[in-house]
């Protein structure tokens, strides 16, 4: 029988301890009941003492750490050449930033004012209606008269 | 500096008080109240980073990295967490940061024989702790070669045995993140486990090991 996920990770929530003890015991009631669930149960529990196995011994900085330590501590700073430190560099920050927005901004402008950018064509200008009428009519009399030859008429493509 | 603040969860160590105490001393400019911070916490500090380099000489280099940062850090804690998970992350993020940097030189999980614990129990076979050191060594070097999201994760479970709030707090993640995490680790550790070292699989016989006792 093949485990759901939710079962796997309640599997390891158990062994881990992390169940709380309500959940706990109703796991323990399922373990009695389900084989493949005791079975991963126990595996998991195998797999982490394995692992709790590799700890090694405890190990231990040398006696004279904290001395040293001390002695380089004193060697920083003061807590407030740190904070003035951090203040002068939050400016610095803050005074790069608006130069680079600057910046930017310039040569946009520069960009701008050079015709790189192609600028937006004028509004179309509107006709004289009266013009027009009198093309109209000088075409149709052109028409007339012979010399541009009528329109041919629009084929139906059925599409 | 702003008030410290009550933990938001259930870490609560006999010391927390005392922890409040001594880093708004140490903040205020107090050299003994800082040496006691570290006095208190350098032995747990250097087991963790002891299972990033194999080196102690290294490894206490390291370690003094770590306190340097907290005293530089130290006025920025604000107490939402317990001081000792916030130590743990710094100590975490130097650890990765170390592996990274000396990546190239295949640092592995310290592998030091000597420093595993070889003792004999009075009824153990004379052969034993041969077997228990192999056992080990061959645990950390796979241990080692997972990556380090997965590594940490296990070192943080398996060796330190934090909570997954515990863990979920040092790495700045989220509680599921850390299950999945650990689902996947135990996942990789026994899928190599049974590619290298077959005959060292867990069996799943059940045994009266842990489980739901904490």
């Amino acid at each position: 029988m093949t485990l759901s996920q939710h079962d796997l990770l309640l599997v390891q929530r158990h062994v881990d301890g992390a169940l709380d003890a309500a959940a706990d015991t109703a796991f323990r009631a399922r373990l009695a009941a389900e084989p493949e669930l005791a079975r991963r149960a126990a595996e998991q529990r195998s797999t982490s003492d394995l692992l709790r196995a590799a700890r090694g011994a405890e190990r231990r900085p040398s006696p004279g750490f904290t001395a040293g330590l001390l002695a380089a501590v004193r060697q920083l700073p003061t807590r407030q050449q740190l904070e003035q430190a951090d203040h002068v560099a939050g400016a610095i920050t803050w005074c790069r930033r608006i130069l680079m927005a600057a910046v930017v901004l310039a040569a946009l402008g520069l960009v701008w004012q050079s015709g790189l950018v192609r600028r937006e064509a004028p509004g179309v200008m509107e006709a004289d209606s009266a013009a027009v009428q009198r093309e109209i009519e000088r075409l149709d009399a052109e028409v007339r008269a012979g010399r541009v030859p009528p329109p041919a008429p629009e084929t139906q493509t059925g599409r | 500096m702003r008030p410290l603040q009550r933990p938001v969860f259930a870490l609560q160590h006999r010391t927390e008080n005392s922890d409040r105490d001594l880093i708004a001393a140490a903040i205020e400019g107090s050299e003994s109240a800082f040496a006691a911070l570290v006095d208190r916490y350098k032995d747990r500090v250097f087991r963790l980073l002891g299972r990033y380099c194999r080196d102690p000489v290294e490894c206490e280099d390291l370690l003094q990295d770590v306190f340097l940062k907290v005293f530089r850090k130290l006025h920025t804690f604000q107490g939402e967490s317990a001081f000792y998970t916030w130590l743990y992350r710094i100590a975490v993020n130097a650890a990765t940061d170390h592996l990274s940097r000396a990546s190239h030189r295949r640092l592995r999980l310290v592998g030091d024989d000597d420093a595993l614990d070889l003792g004999t129990e009075p009824d153990q076979a004379p052969e034993a702790p041969l077997v228990a050191a192999e056992l080990a060594a061959v645990t950390r070097q796979i241990v080692d070669s997972l990556p380090e999201k997965f590594r940490t994760v296990l070192v943080l479970r398996e060796f330190e045995d934090l909570s997954y709030t515990e863990i979920a707090a040092v790495l700045q993640i989220q509680m599921g993140t850390v299950e999945s995490r650990l689902f996947r680790a135990r996942q990789r550790f026994k899928e190599a486990l049974e590619r290298l070292h077959p005959e060292l699989l867990p069996t799943g016989e059940p045994s009266s090991g842990r489980g739901g006792s904490r």
